[in-house]
């Protein structure tokens, strides 16, 4: 007999690499080649729930679409084969196949309570990769893995200083960049990074109290900040090396309101506007491109949109006129291409990318992408009333996670609009809080509790619904 | 350690779960093994261990560690260590074997090669070795079976896989290098010899082989590109069923390839001259291997062989000078055998396909034997036989054509050979010599003369098959539709009845159905049917089949006798006529008629009784004619007075005794010399005969042979278990039916010839010696069960034999004694022996004392002197037969001298007539020839016959043609009544079947009265005519 170092495997069992947890372990588990659904995830969601069967590693696997492999949810190609990978664009896929109004018998509402954290003191919380991360007041930044909410197990806690407040997560998905999130607080920017182990580092820190964070936007290596100084109006933009975290001081400022700032195709552009005007920011010359507002200018509360594939850009005016701009050649000014609602809110694309949909308050109108004609609406009367009073709504695939308002104005509650005809609204209990929003899960939503329907004032929860 | 490529993912290190970035997708484990040569060849069997490498390139990102090669069979292939650069790893340290570090883009040649191992397991020794061998520990037997490719039971290898892999740190799944190993093609020459053929047309200057060369692939494999001889002369042309192949296997399709050789003329000429075989080392020229081989059997033989012909050695003398060609004689409407020798004269067996004659003889001459086709060794001499039947002619005339042989040699070439046949052709004519016939009761002969002076006239034999003394034997094969009997005679039913059941088929004794009434059983020898046939019938049959084959000898002998002057004795004057027949002296008058008229309805008609002579009064005629001359000069020439000798000649026969006292009165005026023998006035005198026709030469048989079955008894008893029994049959005219009597047949048959051997043996010795048997098989019934047992060395003397028959002998003495005294003699002047059975020294020597031997001459044969043996008796002369010749051929060249005898018969021809009418038919034949008449009986037989039928009979004196008118008017008149009358029952079909058997016979009297005799129901009913 041939001895063989335990280095080596021996020949029949070389493919049970392929089926083992890629995480660290001492011993790496064997997964099978099909999990079955754990902690309330269903089968639809097609296996991006499936986490490590290790309790004590629980990390979310994303399968190979050619192999079969275990991989993890961060990867882009399969370790063992190549395959590309992605899990966000699985995900999305998936959840544009599935229809809330079909239903599912997996369908439960299931109520997580988190141990130690405060109820109502969970200000931000977003998905992505399979792992949930929520930032609590005076508790820190938790990570835990979307499928093994119940019974909660965190992953990793990052504690944050006293006054750390985090108010929203950015999601990181640029190439460069490994995956993971931005937590952006008023004063804070922490980098969460999901590879090759959960980590969380302070990007960016605000010491004058004058100034606060408005937005971060990844362009390409660096990361640029635009903070905004409450005492003179102004608009001030930084650039931070990613990897330095060196900070760089970039020429302009802007005084006056403006809109969010939106990335252009190429890395080093951004683009917002102002009431007058839409501007053009080149990161490495320092150039600035202008074009005037139409008469009547434009709403600068509705950032610009820019179309994913052709990278047309789509801003509304004050006067209810979608207009379109060509990044490119942006001298030639904007043209009119469509009337929109009145007092809209939001600019947005379905996800097939064909339709540009308009949200207002209470209504929805759908144009088709090229010629601006106006397909289908959804009107006041003919669903219950609906707001979005989010600063960037949080979808579940082809559906709108709003602000549902009942008819006589008692309250509000979570509801889903589905953005296709006929736009029905499902609402969601009322126990889920309004804020944070809820995000998306492959199997359904997870919300936060109300604190005031929470067991004890001691500990938040968890809603997570399945579809 | 970070991703070389993307810089950013974090790679674990050691293991080699991620071979592929899962940041940014680049290949970060992978080795590339490839083995070089996939195919092996080695030279079986001390051809070294053939040398492979593995070329292994890291095409990763990432440095592998290459720490063993795992080879599939174990131990097939072996990699030495190498000299590695970088540091040894430690877990290769821990192996015991150096590990070879790749860094991302090396490539590595890895040498090794393929172990003993691997070449005895698939070159196995042709010994078995001992399983303590070298290196023979560590391998197992059972894993090689599995790996080695599919082969038939009993073949060696056709090849080996060996498949390496490699064992790297970390630890990946790649693909295993694959190696051949096959034997360096080995071919056999399937054909060592081929043979070729010359041909006589000479227009294509090479000649090819008769057959298709093959070449087999033992081992390995093999791309034939060429096939090369190293006689430019020598042609190779890839042909027949398999022709040159892309890719030879050595286990598939047998490997084998064949081709045709052919040969320029010019270079084959010496060659077949000399008979030396060409010599041709044969190449087989290979692109895969490269190479040029050659059959380990290699040179190719080519036995060059001339033009094969035919001979025919009989035809020596008739060797014309230009053509030989076979020239023979036929008989209008009659047909005989033809044997033809044929001799294969070249070098390789020839197998005659067919023999066709040309279509002017394709009437007259049928192929009968052997059966086509007929393969002839070189050298081999084979007679063909035909049947020659020209057809019914009234003129002379002269076929001729030729006879075609087509033969073939070697497979496929086919040659002709014409032999010019001539057939003369001649109607049967009577012959014009004499004849006597000695009808046996073992053996028949005839012996014929011409008259005339000529040297070559003399008395002789004739022969049928080559034998002049054809054993009286009959041998039916089978009754046709129309109830023609097919049989054979003599030595050919002998040669066809051997074996257990043959025996039942022949009758060994013909002669003693003369004169019998009844039906004889017999059995078929063709379907083993029995059928009934008339006792006389047998008789007849022996005899018209003995003559009409002795008329062919007598036929052949003319035709082969160098002509005379001024003779026209033509082949076809063959006819026998003018015969004597010799009988036994005990013959009734019944009997000598039967004889008579078996003769006639064989076709030979005895015009006078005298022609019927006793057998020992013809054969002292023989003895008389040698002593003439010596009487000529014992007495004075000049004395004109008649003397008188007196010839005793005792015939101790097969059958029985005879003896006959003979006076030859010579007259003054005869001349000395017999030759002349025109000018001897001599007279025959018979003065009396004698016989015993209880005791003759076969009572001398039987006796021995029931000695020989005591013997054999008292043997077997002693070695058998009891009871033993040893069944007989010695029964006449009754066939055996049960198994036991059939063996018991057998038995006898067995003991007969035994005892025959041993008289034989017997009468070659001297008195005092002894003869014994050595071996014979006899079928027993020991404890109940049939088997064969053979018995051996049972001793007789002269003295036994002479005691079982001396008292018979003794009689016989005084019966000649008393012949002589009642002559008034007191001894005759030669006592003459005739007879095989005399040859035994004590008959001799009691012979010689019965008379005085001062004036009694004891004689045994024609010169004096005794034969050699017995048997066969070709080597003793028929004294009979011959001396029957000598007596008509001096009675007819008018040297008789007719004594005052009793009035001959009246010569005119009576004919008698009978007719049959039924109904309005009226049928009537000729029943009896012209002569002889008177107290013979004659059996009717008839058809049609019913109760109403009105049988009429005429007589009338006169020869010639019947007047049927008026004849049909004289059977009108005679009215049938028999006396006593007919049975009342007695039906039609009855009164058929009566006369069918023979039953219904005619009998003329002296005193001119027919009588018609009807024997019915064992009464016998008659009608008495009186002409």
């Amino acid at each position: 007999m041939i001895a063989y170092h335990k280095d080596m495997m021996p020949q029949q069992t070389t493919h049970r690499e392929k089926w083992l947890c890629p995480y660290p372990h001492e011993v790496a588990p064997v997964l099978g080649e099909f999990q079955p659904a754990v902690n309330g995830t269903s089968e639809t969601d097609n296996g991006l729930s499936e986490v490590c069967i290790d309790p004590h590693c629980r990390q979310p696997i994303l399968r190979c679409t050619a192999c079969g492999a275990t991989n993890r949810t961060v990867a882009r190609f399969c370790r063992h084969c190549g395959q590309r990978l992605s899990y966000e664009e699985s995900l999305q896929h998936i959840l544009a196949q599935r229809d809330f109004t079909q239903p599912s018998r997996a369908s439960s509402l299931r109520q997580t309570t988190l141990p130690n954290i405060a109820a109502g003191s969970i200000t931000a919380m977003a998905t992505g990769w399979g792992y949930l991360t929520f930032a609590a007041a005076n508790w820190g930044i938790g990570l835990m893995a979307n499928a093994s909410l119940n019974p909660p197990r965190l992953m990793s806690r990052f504690r944050s200083q006293e006054g750390d407040l985090v108010t929203q997560f950015q999601p990181v998905s640029h190439p460069q960049w490994l995956p993971g999130f931005f937590a952006v607080g008023r004063r804070v920017i922490f980098h969460l990074n999901l590879a090759p182990h959960p980590s969380c580092r302070c990007l960016f820190r605000l010491t004058d109290k004058a100034w606060q964070i408005h937005e971060a936007i990844i362009c390409g290596t660096r990361v640029v900040i635009r903070l905004y100084d409450r005492l003179a109006a102004r608009w001030r933009w930084l650039s931070i090396d990613g990897s330095s975290r060196q900070v760089t001081t970039l020429p302009w400022q802007h005084f006056g309101p403006a809109s969010r700032a939106i990335k252009l195709s190429a890395d080093n552009e951004i683009l917002y506007h102002t009431a007058q005007e839409a501007v053009r920011l080149n990161l490495d010359t320092g150039q600035e491109s202008h074009t005037l507002a139409p008469g009547t200018g434009f709403d600068v509360s509705v950032p610009p949109l820019r179309h994913p594939r052709t990278g047309q850009i789509f801003l509304l005016g004050r006067d209810d006129i979608i207009y379109c701009l060509d990044p490119a050649n942006i001298n030639l000014g904007v043209v009119p291409f469509a009337t929109g609602l009145r007092e809209a809110s939001h600019l947005l694309w379905n996800t097939a990318g064909d339709a540009l949909l308009q949200l207002s308050h209470g209504e929805l109108a759908a144009f088709e992408a090229r010629a601006g004609i106006e397909t289908w609406r959804l009107r006041r009367g003919s669903a219950p009333d609906f707001a979005v009073n989010f600063s960037s709504p949080q979808r579940w695939g082809d559906h709108l996670i709003v602000v549902v308002r009942s008819a006589g104005g008692a309250g509000e509650r979570l509801g889903l609009l589905a953005l296709t005809p006929p736009g029905r609204i499902l609402p969601l209990p009322e126990r889920a809080a309004l804020s944070p929003a809820p995000v998306c899960s492959p199997s359904g939503l997870i919300a936060v509790l109300k604190p005031e329907a929470a067991a004890s004032r001691q500990s938040a929860a968890f809603l997570q619904f399945n579809f | 350690m970070l991703c070389p490529n993307c810089k950013t993912w974090e790679i674990s290190p050691g293991a080699a779960t991620d071979r592929f970035c899962p940041w940014c997708g680049c290949l970060l484990y992978q080795v590339e093994c490839s083995g070089s040569p996939d195919l092996v060849y080695f030279l079986p069997p001390e051809g070294g261990q053939p040398a492979i490498s593995l070329l292994i390139k890291n095409s990763g990102r990432l440095p592998v560690t290459v720490v063993d090669v795992v080879t599939e069979p174990a131990g097939f292939a072996h990699f030495a260590r190498l000299h590695s650069p970088q540091p040894v790893e430690e877990a290769a340290a821990k192996s015991g074997k150096p590990a070879l570090l790749l860094q991302p883009g090396e490539v590595r040649e890895l040498p090794g090669k393929i172990t003993a191992a691997a070449l005895q397991a698939l070159m196995p020794p042709p010994v078995a070795t001992s399983p303590d061998a070298e290196g023979a520990a560590d391998h197992n037997p059972a894993q090689f079976g599995s790996a080695l490719a599919p082969v038939a039971d009993g073949m060696p290898q056709a090849s080996l896989r060996i498949s390496c892999r490699l064992l790297t740190s970390p630890a990946l799944d790649l693909p295993a290098c694959e190696f051949e190993v096959l034997p360096l093609p080995e071919f056999e020459l399937l054909t060592p010899t081929l043979q070729l053929f010359d041909r006589p047309p000479a227009n294509s200057p090479t000649l090819r082989c008769s057959s298709t060369g093959r070449i087999r692939l033992r081992r390995g494999k093999a791309a034939i590109r060429e096939l090369a001889c190293d006689l430019p002369a020598i042609k190779l042309v890839p042909d027949g069923p398999h022709p040159l192949p892309g890719q030879l296997s050595a286990g598939r399709d047998n490997g084998s390839l064949s081709f045709q050789v052919e040969v320029t003329r010019e270079f084959l000429a010496p060659y077949l001259q000399n008979g030396q075989p060409i010599l041709a080392a044969l190449k087989l020229v290979c692109s895969d291997p490269p190479g040029t081989f050659a059959p380990f059997n290699s040179p190719l033989r080519i036995l060059p062989h001339p033009v094969p012909r035919l001979e025919f050695p009989g035809l020596a003398h008739h060797w014309a000078e230009e053509r030989l060609q076979l020239k023979t004689w036929g008989l209008a409407g009659r047909s005989r055998r033809l044997s033809l020798q044929v001799r294969n004269a070249s070098t390789l067996p020839v197998e005659i396909i067919a023999i066709t004659p040309a279509p002017s003889l394709a009437a007259s001459v049928l192929l009968q034997g052997p059966t086509m086709p007929l393969r002839l060794m070189p050298r081999q001499i084979e007679t063909i036989h035909f049947l020659l039947s020209p057809g019914a002619s009234h003129t002379a005339t002269t076929l001729a054509g030729e006879l075609t042989f087509r033969f073939r040699a070697g497979l496929e070439a086919t040659y002709l050979t014409r032999l010019p046949l001539q057939i003369e052709v001649r109607v049967p004519q009577p012959y014009r010599g004499v004849a006597a016939l000695d009808f046996g009761t073992s053996h028949t002969c005839l012996a014929v003369a011409e008259r005339d002076a000529h040297p070559a006239s003399l008395p002789r034999l004739l022969r049928v098959e080559n034998e002049a003394f054809v054993p009286t034997v009959i041998l039916y094969h089978g009754v046709d539709q129309e109830g023609e009997r097919r049989y054979d005679i003599g030595q050919a039913a002998l040669a066809a009845s051997t074996g257990v059941e043959a025996i039942m088929h022949v009758i060994h004794d013909v002669k003693k159905h003369l004169g019998v009434e009844t039906d004889r059983e017999i059995v078929l020898r063709e379907s083993g049917t029995t059928t009934m046939i008339p006792a006389h019938a047998i008789v007849v049959d022996f005899l018209r089949r003995f003559i009409y084959e002795a008329e062919h000898d007598l036929a052949d002998q003319l035709y082969r006798r160098p002509p005379r002057n001024g003779e026209a004795l033509d082949f076809g004057a063959c006819l026998l006529q003018n015969m004597l027949v010799a009988h036994p002296t005990t013959f009734t008058p019944a009997q000598k008629n039967a004889l008579r008229q078996a003769l006639a309805l064989a076709g030979v008609m005895l015009s006078d009784d005298s022609w019927l002579q006793p057998a020992p009064v013809i054969a002292g005629f023989e003895g008389l004619t040698a002593r003439l001359p010596q009487w000529r000069a014992e007495t004075d020439s000049s004395l004109s007075a008649m003397q008188r000798h007196h010839v005793l000649t005792y015939d101790l026969g097969a059958g029985a005794t005879n003896m006959a006292l003979t006076c030859l009165e010579l007259h003054p005026e005869a001349e000395r010399t017999l030759v002349a023998s025109s000018a001897i006035k001599m007279n025959l005198k018979v003065v009396s005969v004698e016989g015993d026709e209880t005791f003759g030469g076969d009572t001398i048989t039987i006796a021995l042979a029931k000695y020989l079955m005591e013997q054999a008894v008292a043997q077997l008893e002693q070695r058998l278990p009891a009871p033993v029994v040893v069944p007989l049959w010695n029964r006449p005219f009754e066939l055996p039916q049960m198994k036991l009597e059939k063996a018991g047949y057998l038995n006898w048959r067995r003991l007969l010839r035994h005892a025959e051997q041993l008289k034989c043996g017997l009468a070659e010795l001297a008195s005092e010696q002894s003869c014994a048997l050595r071996h014979m098989t006899l079928q027993v019934v020991s404890d109940g069960k049939m088997r064969a047992a053979t018995v051996s060395n049972i001793e007789v003397t002269n003295e036994l034999l002479e005691n079982l028959v001396a008292a018979s002998l003794d009689m016989h003495v005084l019966q000649l004694r008393q012949m002589v005294h009642k002559a008034g003699l007191d001894s005759p002047d030669i006592l003459r022996l005739t007879g095989k059975s005399t040859l035994l020294s004590f008959v001799r020597s009691r012979m010689a004392r019965a008379f005085d031997s001062e004036h009694c001459k004891v004689v045994y044969s024609l010169d004096g002197k005794p034969a050699k043996s017995l048997l066969p008796i070709n080597g003793l002369k028929s004294t009979t037969a011959v001396g029957g010749a000598f007596y008509l051929r001096h009675l007819s060249m008018g040297g008789w001298v007719p004594a005052a005898r009793e009035p001959e018969p009246r010569r005119a021809g009576v004919r008698l007539g009978l007719g049959l009418r039924a109904g309005q038919e009226l049928r009537f034949w000729e029943v009896i020839g012209k002569e002889d008449l008177l107290d013979t009986e004659h059996i009717v037989r008839a058809f049609g016959l019913t109760r109403e039928t009105v049988i009429s009979f005429y007589a009338s004196d006169k020869e010639g043609p019947l007047r049927l008118p008026e004849e049909a008017r004289l059977l009108a008149s005679t009215p049938l009544d028999f006396s006593p009358p007919l049975p009342g029952d007695l039906r039609d079909q009855e009164l058929l079947q009566l006369v069918c058997t023979g039953k219904l016979r005619l009998k003329l009297t002296t005193n001119h009265e027919l009588h018609v005799m009807l024997q019915a129901r064992g009464r016998e009913h008659v009608i008495y005519l009186r002409l």
